[in-house]
């Protein structure tokens, strides 16, 4: 048996799990483990191979049985989250991607199936340093963003085409099916970052691609959506989103294809590279 | 009948836009111009007709579409508790 002591924001858990478990585990949670065990968790997870597969474990409760590790580890990267958004206080969690982009953090706000993983991925490739996945939590009177570098999962059809046309070089492309592929980064930010801009992408084959710079009048309502129920009271994530809009450079990216997000993203983030060697 | 004025709103400026909400309820809403206009002009309690009478003073455009504007607009504000109405 091995116990991981796992960081993340405002969250130390410590996790026990068979030998045979340890690479997929340290695999999954690669930049979250941390030396040594905390002193006082905030929730001790197990895992325990079991007549009919493997159990998971929370603070001494059986919350399920997996026939598989991969399986276990899906649900406990889903507890996990579920935990992390719980314990935020009086952050703002966003449904959402984030990578840094020079010095500043790039939330990707959206909701399911609009292209927020993959705008984040293509970023992460880009070079950009990836911090946030599924859940951004943002401290809104300090501005910063807090990593929570999950490994990205995305759809495997999509990782297919992708990887016939760039190759990937700032992390491993796993793709398990043709619905589903996983996407480690190789380096994270580890430290939190200023809030810099808002991306909502909004992917469409029909549309025509391109970028819209939007006041925080007109996407406060839809961004205000893409936020993890509070906390604490209304009036307070009510509050903070409205100074974080304001706060931010906000932006939809319409996109029909993969290579209209990646020409847009570089328009956006990349518009004058520097100009290389002859 | 004369729309009135929630005591119970309060208001957000969200860069140049307001928002309101009402503090047991669980939406926020950002106006558009026209809902703005008139839950500016309820500072003072209104009839219909005369909500209607200032917009077209205020607005250029077809008094026919004003008027459907401006129910719409009043039956959101009282269906969310923004205002209420009083004999």
């Amino acid at each position: 048996m091995k116990t991981f002591c796992l960081s993340f924001p405002r969250l130390n858990l410590s996790l026990t799990t068979p030998d045979e478990i340890v690479p997929d585990v340290e695999s999954a949670f690669f930049h979250s483990i941390g030396p040594g065990t905390h002193p006082s968790p905030h929730h001790e997870y197990g895992i325990e191979a079991t007549p009919v597969g493997l159990g998971l474990f929370k603070n001494g409760r059986l919350t399920g049985h997996f026939g598989s590790s991969f399986e276990l580890i899906c649900r406990l990267e889903e507890d996990i989250e579920n935990t992390l958004i719980q314990g935020m206080g009086n952050w703002v969690g966003f449904h959402a991607g984030a990578v840094m982009i020079g010095k500043g953090a790039c939330v990707i706000a959206g909701n399911p199936d609009t292209g927020k993983t993959t705008t984040t991925f293509n970023l992460v490739e880009m070079g950009h340093t990836f911090l946030c996945e599924e859940v951004t939590p943002v401290d809104p009177e300090t501005f910063r963003v807090y990593p929570y570098p999950q490994v990205l999962t995305i759809e495997g059809t999509y990782a297919e085409k992708y990887r016939l046309r760039y190759p990937v070089q700032n992390g491993t492309l796993k793709i398990i099916d043709s619905r589903m592929a996983r996407y480690h980064a190789n380096a994270v930010g580890s430290d939190p970052v200023l809030l810099k801009t808002i991306l909502v992408p909004a992917y469409d084959p029909s549309q025509t691609p391109g970028i819209e710079e939007v006041s925080p009048g007109e996407m406060f309502t839809e961004i205000l959506g893409y936020c993890f129920p509070p906390n604490g009271d209304d009036e307070h994530l009510f509050d903070s989103v409205i100074r974080i809009c304001e706060k931010a450079e906000i932006f939809r990216l319409r996109t029909n294809s993969l290579r209209s997000m990646r020409e847009l993203l570089k328009e956006l983030f990349d518009p004058d590279p520097e100009p290389s060697d002859p | 009948m004369f729309y009135k004025r929630s005591h119970r709103v309060k208001v957000k400026k969200v860069g140049n836009s307001t928002a309101l909400y009402v503090s047991d309820q669980k939406g926020i809403h950002v106006l558009n111009e026209t809902a703005l206009f008139i839950w500016e002009v309820l500072r003072d309690p209104f009839t219909f007709h005369e909500l209607h009478y200032m917009l077209g003073e205020t607005f250029e455009g077809d008094m026919a579409r004003m008027e459907k504007d401006l129910r719409e607009t009043l039956d959101l504000f009282l269906q969310y508790d923004l205002v209420f109405t009083e004999s």
